[in-house]
């Protein structure tokens, strides 16, 4: 359930940034609605979407939870993803060659000719 | 105010305007980098740290100039403004600041070994009407061996387009 605790915290520590960015698209008519986060892990998925308070998830603190009635609302959709396919790893731990190219790639970053 | 043109180098970031996008990338500032630390002729990496590296505070190796590796970090911190794929092994690194061993210092130079070989990398924006909002978010549980403590990332997108 540890590793659970450090999922749910960083999505809610994304959920705080995509809401800010959310209310600056507002003030240019730009309105995003059920914006998807991509988690890897399942068990925080289910904890975000089940407003219960869990016996084994309450070591977690309150302010982390405020993401829930986002989801709740509808403005926020988390769903899965492989961890193949987990953009996010490449600021979380050193990578092998191949993974780090494709993530690289992915997040748009190529050889700029000049 | 006077109209100089097109935005092309702004505090060390150089900023390609093209018509169907953007280039933000730090291809001067890196060469010069380099070039300070006297790393020019070194050998290329494929990527800026190895995947089981384990650096720990408890190092038995030789002290090493400490103003070298701060200086070494807070370079390498500026750049990670257009290249987010150091990020982390520079923050990991820049933990060991109050005492840089000599392990420490390999792991900076690795850093240093992969940027020569990919100067010029930059982040594109590209254009486009797409303005859907995402967001990935990763932890890593008690990846960090000294405190115990866990690292989470996230990334948000616009569109195709990195913006944090």
């Amino acid at each position: 359930m540890s590793t659970t605790e450090a999922e749910y915290i960083s999505a809610a520590s994304c959920c705080t940034q995509l809401l800010s960015m959310k209310h600056k698209l507002e003030d240019y008519q730009i309105n995003a609605n059920s914006i998807p986060i991509y988690c890897d892990n399942t068990a925080a998925i289910c904890l975000s979407k089940n407003p219960i308070l869990y016996s084994r998830a309450k070591h977690i603190e309150i302010k982390h939870h405020f993401f829930r009635d986002y989801v709740e609302k509808g403005i926020l959709d988390i769903q899965f993803i492989d961890t193949e396919h987990q953009w996010a790893d490449i600021f979380t731990k050193p990578l092998t060659v191949e993974i780090f190219d494709f993530i690289k790639k992915n997040l748009n970053m190529h050889f700029v000719s000049d | 105010m006077t109209m100089m043109g097109e935005l092309k180098f702004f505090l060390g970031i150089q900023v390609n305007q093209f018509k169907d996008g953007v280039y933000i990338h730090q291809t001067k500032y890196t060469k010069e980098l380099l070039k300070k630390f006297k790393l020019k002729d070194c050998k290329v990496m494929n990527t800026p740290m190895h995947p089981t590296c384990i650096l720990s505070k408890e190092d038995t190796g030789t002290n090493v100039d400490q103003k070298l590796y701060r200086g070494m970090i807070g370079s390498l911190l500026y750049l990670i403004v257009s290249r987010p794929d150091i990020l982390f092994s520079v923050c990991l690194c820049a933990r060991f600041q109050s005492d840089p061993r000599e392990s420490h210092l390999t792991a900076v130079k690795r850093i240093f070994r992969y940027l020569k070989g990919t100067t010029n990398l930059g982040l594109l924006y590209r254009k486009s009407l797409d303005y859907k909002l995402g967001g990935f978010c990763d932890a890593d549980f008690a990846g960090d061996r000294i405190e115990r403590k866990s690292t989470s990332g996230n990334c948000q997108l616009l569109g195709e387009n990195l913006i944090s």
